[in-house]
């Protein structure tokens, strides 16, 4: 083994030996009952210290409102959704459930023409 | 009937907010216009009201009761928990196309969100969201319109093959694929329509306007209301055979609005039809559910007409609150564009119609599909699709 990669593996012995942790929680899967770390970045680690058993498991989307984007309360889309799904928004512009309308494929000699559900006439 | 000048009620199922009859071109190119959670909820609870505001969806919340407009700030625990979609989501807008639970399609009822396997082997049996078969890439969703299919069309051999069809039990598999090329998997696997609600299947808007007619129930659903007209519902349908090849005729505003037929009960005008026939070496026979009935018309130049009938911004008199189909189509016919005298009393009528729609759903487990003496030996059948049953007296 080089002298490099051993000094490398003595660190990071020595710190976890110091601080019990690698990287904030336990290298091990982090066990409630002996994880000495209060802050544990694992979200299926709750707080070991001082466990809530009331405590609800907060949905992604709601630790991304709070915890990400510091919002209480929904905004609307363009200033909840569109500041991660912008893409996707951009792809909805160009569909069909957003436009009621595309190029015609299946009456004949109208091949290419933009019709749909904006123009078309039924009897309902 | 068609959405123009009726934008702000039909436009409660976009899956954007505020599309009314006097919004620009414009409102399709902003972002900030789409409603995510129509798709994306998954708490159940969130909802577009249909006439709030003038229309155009916006979001509700049911509070005590009452479907009620809120503010964003209402749906934080619906943005909270948005996820992929489920049938719910889908057959909210897909099963109340025509304004009410399987009004329209006649295979797709809000019956499919909890369905047995008899009602449906996709759905009921083997639990698929929309999405298995309707597949999604970028938020383009396949399935092929009467009028298009460029995000994609939909058909059993997207999964099951198309060369050895039949497997199971050698000698009557053999019988089977000899009607692959001719008949669609869905003619014999689709038996009935409408198995566990019913369906519309004749629509008479000439009907509307009276505060004293009689509204019995029909399977459990009414035959009368003032502002629609009389029913005929359906229930465990036979489908009506015709030969596709996936060309529509359709009936569009200004493109295809003329009709040469009589208008009668016995020459109805077409709205949409399949336009293949049994000459054409790539149709196959294919269940369709027909739905017949009246509507405005120009019988004197033979244009059907469209009829404003929700919302003032069009004009003072939609036919919801005038009641008054002279007034109602003169001011739908303008607001689409259309040539029209205006005149009711000279040129104005109900022309009868047909209108044929395909069925892809409600797909019945293979022990229930139809038998050979449900076609071979019903003569019914062999009239509809134009041939001599080769078993046949």
């Amino acid at each position: 083994m080089s002298t490099r990669l051993l000094l490398l593996v003595l660190a990071s012995g020595l710190a976890v030996a110091l601080t019990g942790t690698l990287g904030g929680c336990p290298a091990i899967p982090c066990d409630p009952n002996t994880c000495p770390d209060p802050n544990c970045p694992d979200p299926n680690c709750p707080d070991c210290n001082e466990p809530d058993p009331n405590a609800v498991a907060k949905t992604l989307h709601q630790r991304i409102f709070e915890d990400v984007l510091g919002k209480t309360a929904y905004e609307g889309t363009a200033d909840s959704c569109l500041i991660c799904h912008s893409d996707h928004a951009r792809d909805i512009l160009e569909s069909a459930h957003w436009k009621w309308q595309g190029p015609v494929t299946n009456i004949a000699g109208l091949e290419g023409e933009i019709h749909g559900k904006r123009d078309l006439i039924n009897n309902l | 009937m068609a959405i123009a000048s009726n934008e702000g009620r039909c436009t409660q199922c976009h899956i954007g907010y505020n599309w009314k009859s006097d919004t620009a071109e414009s409102f399709f190119d902003d972002t900030a216009n789409i409603d995510c959670f129509i798709c994306h909820d998954t708490t159940g609870t969130y909802k577009k009201h249909a006439s709030a505001n003038g229309g155009g969806g916006p979001a509700a919340l049911m509070i005590d009761g009452e479907l009620t407009v809120v503010e964003p700030a209402a749906l934080t625990d619906i943005a909270f928990n948005v996820g992929t979609p489920s049938r719910t989501n889908c057959l909210a807008c897909h099963a109340s196309a025509g304004g009410g639970d399987n009004v329209k399609h006649g295979d797709l009822s809000t019956d499919l969100i909890a369905p047995t396997e008899d009602m449906d082997v996709h759905m009921g049996g083997l639990n698929y969201a929309c999405q298995e078969c309707h597949t999604e890439a970028g938020h383009k969703i396949a399935g092929a319109t009467m009028l298009h299919s460029n995000e994609g069309a939909v058909t059993c051999v997207d999964c099951h093959s198309a060369t050895r069809t039949h497997t199971e039990n050698g000698l009557v598999a053999s019988l089977l694929n000899l009607h692959t090329d001719r008949v669609a998997c869905q003619t014999c696997h689709i038996p009935t329509f409408s198995r566990t609600q019913a369906t519309t299947m004749e629509w008479y808007w000439d009907e509307a306007g009276d505060d004293d007619a009689a509204n019995p129930l029909q399977f459990g659903k009414g035959t009368y209301s003032k502002k629609k007209g009389r029913f005929v519902w359906g229930m465990d349908v036979t489908p009506t055979y015709l030969w596709y090849n996936g060309m529509w005729e359709h009936k569009i505003v200004n493109v295809a609005d003329t009709y040469v037929e009589a208008g009668t009960v016995a020459d109805p005008v077409v709205i949409a039809a399949p336009t293949a026939t049994i000459a054409d070496d790539d149709a196959k026979i294919y269940p369709f559910k027909k739905l017949i009935g009246r509507q405005p018309a120009d019988l004197t130049n033979k244009r059907l007409l469209v009829p404003h009938l929700f919302g003032t911004g069009p004009g003072p008199d939609p036919y919801w609150i005038s009641f008054d189909w002279g007034l109602a189509v003169a001011e739908g016919a303008a607001f689409a564009g259309q040539p029209y005298s205006g005149d009711w009393a000279a040129d104005g009528g109900f022309a009868n119609t047909v209108n044929y729609l395909a069925i892809n759903h409600e797909i019945a487990p293979k022990a229930n599909a139809l038998a050979c003496e449900d076609c071979h030996g019903n003569a019914a059948f062999w009239t509809q699709v134009g041939m001599d049953d080769p078993f046949g007296s």
